[in-house]
């Protein structure tokens, strides 16, 4: 199991602290959570939620926006494990993207994992 | 990268004189010239000027003018003024219309170079950083409010460009003669610049009305359909295509082909279709569609309207809910603001 530093946590907080980004996960290529901070009311939902069907269905994926009538969410696959942010509307993805390139190295884009 | 300093005077033997003495701080900066307003206006839009120092009698264009025009397009180039006729009343006067400093002819040429350099390091009294990255950078700004006057330069180009900030709030940007947002896009493009502080904002206008994040996040997008946006839209892996399976959302893991531009029907070139490779139904991606949708129910998203894949690679998806999902494949160059309107509306 890949252990998330305590630097790496914090700097996965801070990405809540940018404008309406509601919610940060990180999982494991197998689905396993490692990290989750969300905002408010946004996590209470999400503790049941099938991560590893997930991980399976979205293995050939590299980077995914999924637009919802309220919310949009952000995925992204690195070395380390899958990049998870809820957001809102007014959160700007191509700073979300630039925030995770320069904060954490570790989750730059990675190759999707297909046989 | 060096500066340049514009030195305007109708006296041509002075102008050459002054050029000459400049040589030994070439170092510091290079002194370009200009024998009355008007060439120097032209210079001022040909190059990017750090300082100017201009006589006040000349003929067509006077310093006067001149330093009106600074003052409304270029209120952050400092102004030195030569003059002969030195009173106290017009030294008041001069520096009333917005001259940084005042310089009694005859002079020394190395006392005016001293004057020159100790201006020019003003631009960098708050510190010089390098290869930074811009908009980090400016959410500092913008966080601790600071009011300042940020020297921009890029590195690739030597372009230079200017942001004023007071009380944290974006007021202005300029290049050269051009401002606004205009300007403030063009910088925000460049990659790894050098930036320069200085401590104090001549502007009080708010030219630009947009708030930081918003300017930037225009600035990104421009970029981005300019196609010159980080790499992450452009790497491939070097492998075929995934074969991509059924995904269990009811625990099931049935093998299914690869989500492929199977069923894919050619686009022509209307031009609302500009950048779309095809579209047509592919169950293969339903999986991922109906887990898509769970999770945003989980967060009460609302209906998920649609779905931007990047696979590497492959062409990158437009996914859309439905009984099957419908794919669009966009073409490897697919303009930012093709896939901005299929995501958002």
């Amino acid at each position: 199991m890949i252990d998330i530093d305590d630097e790496t946590k914090t700097i996965f907080k801070d990405l809540l602290s940018f404008d309406d980004v509601q919610g940060v996960i990180f999982l494991s290529h197998s689905g396993e959570r490692l990290f989750s901070e969300y905002e408010g009311e946004t996590g209470s939902n999400l503790k049941n939620f099938d991560w590893t069907a997930f991980t399976h269905a979205s293995k050939c994926i590299r980077e995914a926006e999924l637009v919802f009538g309220n919310n949009r969410i952000f995925y992204r696959r690195t070395e380390l494990g899958q990049f998870i942010i809820i957001m809102g509307w007014f959160a700007t993805i191509a700073m979300i993207r630039l925030k995770c390139n320069e904060l954490i190295p570790a989750v730059n884009p990675d190759d999707p994992d297909c046989e | 990268m060096q500066k340049k300093a514009l030195i305007v005077d109708d006296d041509r033997i002075l102008r050459h004189l002054v050029k000459k003495k400049f040589k030994a701080h070439e170092t510091v900066f290079t002194t370009l010239l200009a024998e009355d307003g008007e060439e120097a206006v032209q210079t001022l839009k040909d190059h990017a000027i750090s300082i100017v120092v201009t006589d006040l009698h000349m003929p067509k264009m006077d310093g006067f003018e001149l330093l009106a025009h600074m003052s409304a397009k270029y209120p952050d180039i400092p102004v030195i003024v030569l003059t002969a006729y030195g009173s106290p009343k017009s030294k008041e006067k001069v520096l009333a219309t917005g001259a940084a400093g005042f310089m009694e002819k005859p002079f020394v040429v190395e006392d005016l170079a001293a004057s020159i350099i100790v201006s020019l390091e003003k631009e960098s009294e708050g510190g010089t950083l390098h290869t930074v990255s811009i908009d980090m950078f400016l959410q500092l700004i913008e966080m601790e409010q600071k009011t300042c006057t940020i020297r921009v330069i890029n590195k690739e180009t030597e372009k230079k460009g200017v942001l004023f900030f007071k009380g944290g709030n974006l007021l202005d940007a300029r290049i050269r003669d051009v401002n606004g947002k205009e300007a403030a896009y063009e910088i925000f493009s460049w990659d790894s610049p050098s930036l320069s502080i200085q401590d104090t904002c001549v502007m009080n206008k708010k030219v630009i009305q947009e708030d930081l994040q918003a300017v930037l996040f225009d600035a990104m997008r421009l970029k981005d359909e300019a196609g010159e946006d980080e790499s992450a839209f452009q790497e491939s892996p070097d492998e075929e295509p995934p074969p991509a399976e059924k995904a269990a959302t009811e625990n099931q893991a049935p093998q299914k082909t690869p989500p492929q531009q199977t069923a894919v029907e050619p686009v022509t070139q209307d031009p609302q279709q500009k950048g779309i490779a095809g579209t047509g139904p592919d169950a293969a991606w339903d999986p991922l569609m109906t887990l898509g949708a769970k999770l945003g129910s989980a967060i009460n998203a609302g209906n998920f309207k649609t779905c931007y894949v990047d696979r590497g690679k492959e062409n990158r998806l437009v996914l859309l809910p439905g009984d099957v999902t419908t794919v669009v494949t966009l073409e490897k160059n697919c303009p930012g603001d093709v896939i901005l309107r299929l995501l958002y509306e």
